[in-house]
């Protein structure tokens, strides 16, 4: 497998400043570099990298394969663990309510449309990466601020009933892996 | 793909930690395919506030710490007033009955969670309250305040409440052997925090107490458990009981 990377590999300034660094691969074979303390904010790298046994020696010569995300989304994401890797533990969970300030920085990173918004949470969430879910959600529950039913029909593209019950009929009229 | 009903549940579940009621229940409105996806996912209602006099029902989510309160101009909060009205203003027994079991529906919806729950009932004639039924169900038990005020006391058992955290009652009565039944539950339950009635007689120990007075020249006594010990205290000015949750003394 190549893992040439078609696209930079990141090299972020704080990734310099931290001497343990790890090397993953997206779905399509980009090659990205993270610190420690960036990989550590997404669960399932930090438990995947300890169930390796990588260590400061042999991690840049063991490359994590991620095949459930892809480069692009890798990169956004390992921006925003650079980011946001020193930034103090959240508070604890809490199932109500919450009001935060999004950063400039963050809501300009999260600036993509509905689409990419949508791959990029199945990839937070693949990775375990809540923080960034955190936001992810934050913007889209924004999205619906004071918003109208029509007008949230818009915003999220929901499909209307008639519209939803033509897809449903379609698909149990297309012909089955059978043929 | 379909940005709200296709996402992770986990990702739909934090979701809705950023979107209000009232957008909650305009999603709903959306399509059968919104609402089905809404009707799955629990309600977090950080408080719940009734009151009968004024009448008012509040859902309470939070914002930095303040409370927001909303009136909710939606279908359960419509279904809610209408049970609540005809539960308090209707004579016949029956269609009390009816109205307290529909209150029970929708509080019981296995979706809601509610985490304080405050009843006030003014100006209701206690026969006509049957409230046991409410305050026993999961949703309620799984909430860490609650607070009565003008909650008729015949009405009310001790078992509705043993579980919760954090309790107040306003004019309410129980006696002193009642009060140490209930305390012999929290030392087994292990979640009691606080809990206080206001509208107690002067001579609400009974005589053979070993009372002391403690630091603010309040009455009390302490009653030791497994794990840690609750004092009793006399509030006089206030007649009030307090039962604070100390640790055991070494």
């Amino acid at each position: 497998m190549s893992v040439e990377p078609e696209v930079p590999i990141v090299q972020v300034e704080e990734v310099r400043e931290n001497p343990v660094l790890y090397k993953i691969i997206s779905s399509d074979n980009h090659v990205f570099t993270i610190s420690e303390h960036a990989v550590k904010l997404s669960k399932t790298l930090w438990d995947l990298i300890t169930n390796l046994g990588l260590t400061a020696e042999n991690a840049l010569d063991n490359p994590i394969p991620v095949e459930n995300v892809n480069g692009k989304n890798m990169e956004t994401i390992v921006q925003f663990c650079e980011r946001h890797k020193y930034d103090e533990e959240e508070p604890e969970y809490t199932n109500y309510i919450r009001e935060f300030v999004l950063p400039e920085w963050d809501r300009q990173l999260l600036s993509i449309d509905n689409e990419e918004l949508f791959q990029l949470i199945l990839a937070t969430n693949y990775l375990d990466i809540q923080k960034l879910m955190d936001y992810c959600c934050r913007v889209i529950g924004d999205m619906a601020k004071d918003k109208t039913p029509e007008e949230l029909r818009i915003i999220y593209g929901i499909p209307t009933d008639a519209e939803d019950d033509a897809l449903e009929r379609s698909a149990s009229d297309s012909p089955g892996p059978s043929g | 793909m379909h940005l709200l009903c296709d996402l992770p549940y986990l990702a739909a579940k934090k979701l809705f930690h950023f979107i209000d009621y009232n957008t909650r229940f305009s999603l709903r409105t959306c399509s059968k395919r919104t609402q089905m996806w809404i009707d799955t996912l629990p309600i977090h209602i950080y408080a719940l506030e009734i009151s009968t006099d004024p009448f008012f029902i509040k859902f309470s989510d939070v914002h930095d710490g303040v409370f927001a309160h909303s009136d909710m101009g939606n279908l359960i909060y419509s279904v809610l007033r209408e049970s609540f009205l005809s539960l308090f203003n209707e004579i016949d027994e029956t269609t009390i009955e009816n109205a307290v079991d529909k209150l029970k529906i929708i509080l019981g919806n296995k979706n809601i969670r509610i985490k304080k729950f405050a009843v006030s009932l003014d100006n209701v004639k206690p026969e006509k309250v049957h409230f046991d039924q409410v305050l026993i169900l999961p949703q309620v038990v799984q909430s860490n305040l609650v607070w009565f005020s003008q909650m008729p006391e015949t009405r009310l058992s001790l078992e509705s409440f043993w579980n919760i955290p954090v309790v107040r009652f306003d004019n309410a009565v129980f006696d002193f052997h009642e009060m140490n039944r209930l305390i012999q539950h929290y030392f087994r339950n292990d979640t009691f925090e606080y809990f206080v009635i206001i509208g107690v007689s002067d001579n609400w120990f009974p005589d053979d107490s070993r009372l002391f007075a403690d630091e603010k020249n309040n009455r009390a006594i302490i009653v030791e458990g497994p794990k840690f010990a609750i004092k009793i205290i006399h509030r006089l000015e206030k007649r009030a009981i307090v039962l604070e949750r100390i640790p055991l003394k070494l």
